[in-house]
């Protein structure tokens, strides 16, 4: 059932207590509500805005930025309406390496309190709901594989999976899952001990008044940075606000810096997107993060079909020589799958510092907007650049081509925001942890301090990787499922 | 990554469609370069100590290219 908040009447749903109210219906928000409805539980699906994107809603995103690079419009890097920020994805997936699950000496607080088997098991149903292809052997580019580089594989989302699109149907003909649309969440209220919601208090548009939900359980799905900004306000009886005990709250956001690194030519042709990562064993040597450093054409991979080919072109008849001494020139490449763009995302350090916290100015709802403030550490630019290097490095020794490196990072640079900049990926904001004073959530991403209050999405992150976090976040969801499953039904 | 350009009340939001910028040598000083190598001369450009791996033998880094040593001489006559 899909019903409006707007027309809501007096007591809307006063004496009903469903099992689960699920807040966002992004790709974790729907995966966990069609998970639990079919298995046969009363779900409340609340969504802020409406079918379509309506400038009401997506207005309430309006935010400032500090730091460098200068971060995205935040009314513009996410999507406030059914199916969230699925709404715009490109596509790119692929599940975190295992190691990005292991503690790293010179990334303090890293770590996941699971590792990725504890994911793992969830492949199938992710690569079904994302409609991904097989996974096969990634393409590679060098004769003999360096030690510190890894081939790595993507897989394409195509048709790309919109949660909204996915389910709608599913969720209008369902018993079981209420959908509220144009449901704002405002508050949440807490039991007598404060350590359970009882209630998450909602406004509408157009209707006055508000109206509450309640559930047994709740499960916060409204991404990486409205997820905190929920929480921060959520202050009106714990001042911290709510799972924010240890200050953390909105802390060590992440995102995956992207760059363009250089141009390159090579000996043969192009076909396909070709993406290294290094060792772990090359990490803990060059103190640098993970990345994936992408080797292809920009113009094509951008493509909103793009799925790794590249397109074939008539054979090149012009020498190696001439293509890289008319490149070099700055000419126009003669045979463009000969030339190509190296381009990295790279994990980040986790940083206290890049956060998510309040500002004075109110929102039309009464709650404080926010500011995100995102900064690029010494290590981070380390990484980008011996991403970089080292392909040029390995290209010229192979002898399989050349490649220029740009030169900011060549002469360690502070980067613009042309230069450095995210993947609208928020990441890490209720990082995931075993202990309470570095995570908010456990690991069955349930907050700390509170018994049925858990987090969908990648705020649970407790790093990041390099991998684009859909996939991950479909993963976690699905797992969030079967543990509100075992939960409610014991 | 996102690509699907979201337009709404004149915002645009279409992340990594930037083409790589950055400036590229001039044919003119590419080839005084190779034909300054070609002669024994030192590379110009001053890149060399500031790539990773640019001590590795047999390499070099020309306005930012990383080549073998062998490459400019080569070059210089194609």
């Amino acid at each position: 059932m899909i019903l409006d908040s707007e027309a809501r009447t007096d007591g809307w749903f006063a004496d009903k207590t469903f099992d689960v109210c699920v807040i966002g219906s992004g790709p974790a928000g729907a995966t966990i509500a069609h998970r639990l409805g079919a298995r046969g539980f009363q779900v409340a699906l609340c969504e802020a805005g409406g079918l379509l994107l309506t400038p009401d809603s997506q207005d309430l995103y309006q935010g400032t930025s500090t730091g460098s690079p200068q971060y995205y419009d935040l009314t513009a890097c996410r999507l406030r309406f059914f199916g969230g920020s699925s709404n715009h994805w490109g596509g790119w997936t692929r599940p975190l390496d295992a190691y990005d699950f292991e503690p790293k000496a010179h990334n303090p607080l890293s770590g996941w309190p699971i590792d990725r088997s504890a994911l793992d098991i969830y492949a199938g149903e992710a690569d079904a709901i994302l409609h991904l292809p097989l996974d096969t052997a990634p393409a590679d580019f060098f004769d003999v594989h360096p030690d510190e580089l890894i081939p790595r594989l993507f897989r394409f989302s195509r048709p790309t999976t919109r949660f909204g699109d996915l389910y709608k149907d599913d969720f209008a003909k369902s018993a079981n899952v209420t959908v509220y649309l144009n449901a704002n969440l405002v508050d949440m209220r807490l039991g007598d001990s404060l350590k359970a919601v009882n209630e998450a208090v909602f406004q509408s548009y157009a209707t006055p008044g508000r109206f509450s939900i309640k559930a047994r359980a709740f499960a916060l799905c409204l991404g990486g940075l409205e997820g905190p900004r929920f929480l921060l306000n959520a202050n009106s009886q714990i001042n911290a606000g709510l799972g924010n005990e240890n200050d953390l709250v909105g802390r060590y956001f992440l995102e995956h810096a992207h760059a363009p690194v250089g141009r390159l030519v090579v000996r043969q042709p192009l076909t396909r997107m070709i993406c290294y990562s290094p060792t772990p064993e090359f990490m803990n040597e060059k103190q640098i993060l993970n990345f994936g450093l992408r080797i292809g054409s920009f113009d094509q991979w951008n493509r909103p079909d793009f799925t790794g080919a590249l397109d074939p072109e008539p054979a090149c008849t012009i020498d190696f020589d001439t293509l890289l001494k008319a490149e070099m020139a700055g000419e126009k490449p003669a045979c463009p799958a000969m030339v190509g763009d190296a381009f990295v995302a790279c994990e980040q350090l986790l940083n206290p510092d890049n956060r998510v916290t309040l500002t004075d100015t109110r929102d039309r709802f009464g709650m404080r907007e926010m500011n995100l403030n995102w900064t690029l550490s010494d290590m981070d630019r380390r990484t980008l650049k011996t991403a970089a290097t080292q392909l040029a490095q390995r290209m010229a020794e192979a002898d399989v081509g050349r490649m220029r490196v740009l030169p900011w990072l060549l002469n360690d640079e502070m980067p613009n925001k042309d230069q450095v900049y995210g993947g609208n990926h928020h990441m890490g904001t209720t990082r995931m942890s075993a202990d309470p004073k570095t995570g908010v959530v456990d690991a069955d991403c349930k907050v700390h301090s509170l018994a049925n209050l858990y987090i969908g999405g990648s705020s649970v992150f407790a790093t990041s990787g390099h991998a684009n976090p859909t996939y991950s976040i479909t993963q976690l969801a699905l797992r969030l499922g079967d543990h509100l499953t075992t939960v409610l039904r014991s | 990554m996102q690509h699907r350009a979201f337009v709404t009340g004149g915002r645009v939001q279409n992340d990594n469609s930037r083409p790589e910028s950055g400036p590229v040598p001039s044919r003119r000083a590419f080839m005084a370069a190779a034909a300054a190598t070609a002669v024994g001369l030192a590379v110009p450009g001053g890149w060399a100590a500031a790539a990773a791996g640019a001590e590795t033998t047999g390499l070099i880094v020309h306005d930012g290219w990383v080549l073998r040593t062998t490459d400019l001489p080569r070059l210089a006559r194609a």
